[in-house]
């Protein structure tokens, strides 16, 4: 399951990438898995929604370790994926 | 590429803005995108469906005769559309319109248009009423092209609900559509908005930069907000809100409400109940609503508008925004929502880009543009056509039917609606998010909670609030056949997948036996089966060949209407001395019979005898022509300095709805 793979390598990316690198690699991988980009008989929404949840993963991890009182506005703009269930 | 061309020949997509008022469509062709025009050179529709004796009319021909047919004239579909007959909005909207709806009587208490045609009462679904306006809209983008077009990309508005989606997408079948996606109007807004500013911007930056835009989109019947990141060719769309319920109409009705107090007040009479004057009256309404983007007072006049009284009125703009001044305000909550979610603040929101008619008003402008802070608002776009616009670049996007550049394109949108379940006390669990990027799925597991129970009752809501009971409910999913055990033993996964077109659906899996066939899905969403959506598919095709058969006779006495007057125009040009007197009486009596005979029958003759009015007509005129002496050209050069409404028969040539070339009516083939 998605769930327990490492966020950064669906992306193709580690976890030192900074957030415009982040951001250029989900845009990178959404463009070539989102359905609209697709035959739709080759179904690629489960991979698209891989790389859609490591991005959102991604994001809330960032969001919750600078979540000092320095960025007051820091709501996540994506909501934050469930925690993997067991 | 996914539906792409068939036999090598290229196929089209189109993009139809499906509005509650008017539609519009476009298409993308040669590089680029083309809103069509239709039969009348109009470039919206109105999204008017009628019922005359004889036929049906679409569009702007149903609405020219509304007022003189108001209980047979629908429109509105999309307030109708996805809802229940006992929806308090729908039981509100009825008391304004003047064609009858009724509830179908099912549980499920879908709502019904009913019209009288050839004095039949015909009851109609919502769903069947927007795909005849589809269809108009899809015979505009054919008659474009020339060849026949199938993929089609339809919008509703971005707060639509599941039922509403789907609902929509049942109509677009129902035309005989392929629809290739729902897609919401202010993101396809915003793509004509993205293109529009890159063709502009001249590539002198080249990607990477982003860009945060807020779409505000109000519309006739609609409002929406959303508001997107834009990066280079990735639109993402970070937080929609608004009110499905919201838009010019409303203003209209408030103007109207206000005129018929005027009336009451100064004539001591009630035209309430007068369908024909409060038809009349909102027409002006409309009429002076729209002046008042540019005037600051308006007179409304109805000659006689009812029991011989006429109407007469001074509006001011101040006055008219008073009127409207709380739905107004109501339009500014929706705005604070969105940013709030977006979790952007208002100074990174870079342009503000205005959609839709109603965003024409200034009270409306001065509202959004002093919400932030004085803010240049973005006008630069068509707010008429830019979402046909957009639909028109994601037909192409999807279907692999455009430029590199439009195929490079990438949209994201979201689900506008938080989707859960209810759990014990009556609580909603939320499944997935509102503002979700789709397609999204999410799962969760469910058991037992008595021993031996081989079935699962789940009720699916959307919405926002804590409690189910104040949020929508859209249907009860029955599991049955889990394998008989003690309680908690067995496991079933339900998955919620939201598609790209914001429609859900859930599946469901016994995760014990891994057999998804085992369990049954009862679906009681209130929307159409397949079955009724085939059976409505067939009607509409035999209607079509009802409508065929009137615009066969339409256009026979068309062609014959033609020829009268041009066969006047004829006799009077051509020199008398070059005509035997004794031929001219005879033209001159056919033609008196033939007018007569149409006074009489122009209404109720069949295609086939007005061809033969036609030929009779035909005969005397050829016997004169080839006695004239002198040369057809000479005679056709002197047609060809008529004034030009008067040489052209439709849009500047000689040639009649049905094809003919008229200067073949009148020569003698031979």
């Amino acid at each position: 399951m998605v769930s327990f793979r490492d966020p950064y390598a669906v992306l193709g990316l580690d976890s030192k990438s900074d957030e415009r690198k982040v951001k250029a690699a989900y845009h990178r991988e959404a463009r070539r898995w989102h359905p609209d980009k697709q035959d739709p008989q080759a179904d690629t929404t489960a991979r698209f929604q891989q790389v859609q949840q490591a991005y959102e993963q991604i994001l809330a991890q960032r969001i919750q370790k600078s979540a000092q009182p320095k960025e007051p506005s820091a709501t996540p703009a994506t909501p934050t994926p469930p925690a993997p269930r067991k | 590429m996914p539906d792409g061309a068939d036999d090598g020949k290229k196929s089209y997509s189109m993009g139809i803005d499906l509005g509650t008022t008017y539609s519009c469509v476009g298409i993308f062709k040669d590089g680029e995108v083309q809103i069509i025009a239709n039969d009348q050179g109009n470039r919206t529709t109105p999204s008017y469906v009628a019922w005359t004796d004889k036929e049906r009319l679409l569009g702007d021909a149903a609405k020219n005769q509304v007022a003189s047919n108001p209980t047979n004239t629908v429109f509105d579909a999309k307030r109708l559309i996805g809802r229940t007959f006992q929806d308090p909005i729908v039981q509100a909207d009825l008391k304004l319109w003047p064609f009858r709806v009724v509830s179908d009587g099912s549980p499920d208490d879908k709502p019904l248009i009913e019209v009288m045609y050839q004095d039949v009462a015909k009851k109609f679904h919502p769903e069947e009423i927007s795909s005849m306006i589809l269809t108009k809209m899809k015979l505009t983008a054919e008659a474009f092209v020339g060849q026949r077009v199938r993929n089609a990309v339809i919008t509703v508005p971005a707060y639509f609900n599941d039922s509403q989606r789907q609902a929509t997408k049942d109509a677009g079948e129902i035309a005989g559509l392929n629809v290739l996606r729902i897609v919401n109007e202010p993101t396809a807004a915003a793509i004509a908005y993205g293109l529009d500013t890159k063709s502009k911007e001249k590539k002198t930056k080249s990607g990477e930069k982003e860009t945060n835009i807020l779409v505000f989109d109000m519309g006739g019947g609609t409002f929406d907000v959303s508001i997107l990141t834009i990066t280079d060719t990735v639109f993402e769309v970070k937080a929609t809100a608004g009110d499905p319920h919201l838009g010019g109409e409303d203003f209209d009705n408030r103007m109207l409400s206000y005129c018929i107090s005027e009336f009451r007040r100064k004539h001591k009479s009630d035209p309430t109940r007068n369908q024909r004057a409060i038809r009349r009256l909102r027409t002006q309404c409309e009429r002076a609503k729209r002046q008042l983007s540019t005037q600051t007072s308006v007179t409304i006049e109805v000659d006689s508008l009812h029991e011989g009284q006429d109407f007469n009125l001074r509006l001011s703009r101040a006055k008219f925004e008073e009127l409207c001044m709380d739905y107004f305000k109501k339009a500014m909550e929706p705005v604070s929502q969105c940013l709030g979610d977006s979790g952007l603040p208002k100074s990174q929101i870079s342009d503000v880009v205005l959609v839709g008619g109603s965003t024409r008003i200034p009270k409306v402008q001065e509202l959004i543009s002093s919400f932030f802070n004085g803010k240049q608002l973005c006008k630069e776009i068509n707010p008429d056509e830019a979402v046909a616009y957009g639909a028109a670049v994601q037909a192409a996007i999807v279907s692999g039917t455009g430029t590199e550049e439009v195929e490079n394109m990438l949209l994201l949108d979201v689900a506008p609606l938080s989707l859960g379940i209810e759990m014990a006390g009556g609580m909603m669990q939320k499944l997935i998010e509102r503002n979700s990027t789709i397609p999204t799925n999410k799962s969760q597991d469910f058991t037992t909670a008595e021993d031996y129970q081989d079935y699962v009752e789940i009720k699916v809501y959307e919405g926002e609030r804590a409690m189910v009971k104040d949020n929508n409910y859209l249907g009860k999913f029955v599991l049955t056949g889990i394998p008989k055990t003690l309680r908690g033993v067995p496991k079933i996964k339900v998955t919620f997948n939201v598609d790209s077109n914001g429609i859900l659906e859930v599946t469901a899996e016994d995760m014990k036996t891994h057999r998804k066939g085992e369990i049954q899905i009862t679906n009681e969403k209130g929307r159409l089966s397949q079955r009724d959506i085939e059976r409505m598919l067939q009607d509409a095709e035999a209607h079509k060949e009802e409508d065929d058969l009137a615009r066969g006779e339409m256009m026979a006495r068309e062609s014959i209407t033609v020829y009268m007057r041009r066969t006047r125009k004829a006799l009077e040009d051509i020199d008398s001395e070059k005509i035997l007197k004794r031929d001219r009486e005879r033209l001159e009596k056919k033609m008196e019979e033939v007018d007569l005979w149409l006074d009489e029958h122009s209404n109720k003759a069949t295609k086939e005898e007005f061809e033969a009015k036609q030929r009779e007509l035909e005969s005397a005129m050829n016997t004169i022509m080839l006695k004239i002496n002198r040369s057809e050209s000479d005679f056709w050069e002197q047609q060809a300095i008529l004034p030009e409404n008067e040489k052209t028969i439709e849009q500047g040539g000689y040639f009649l709805d049905s094809g003919l070339d008229i200067r073949d009516l009148i020569e003698d083939p031979d």
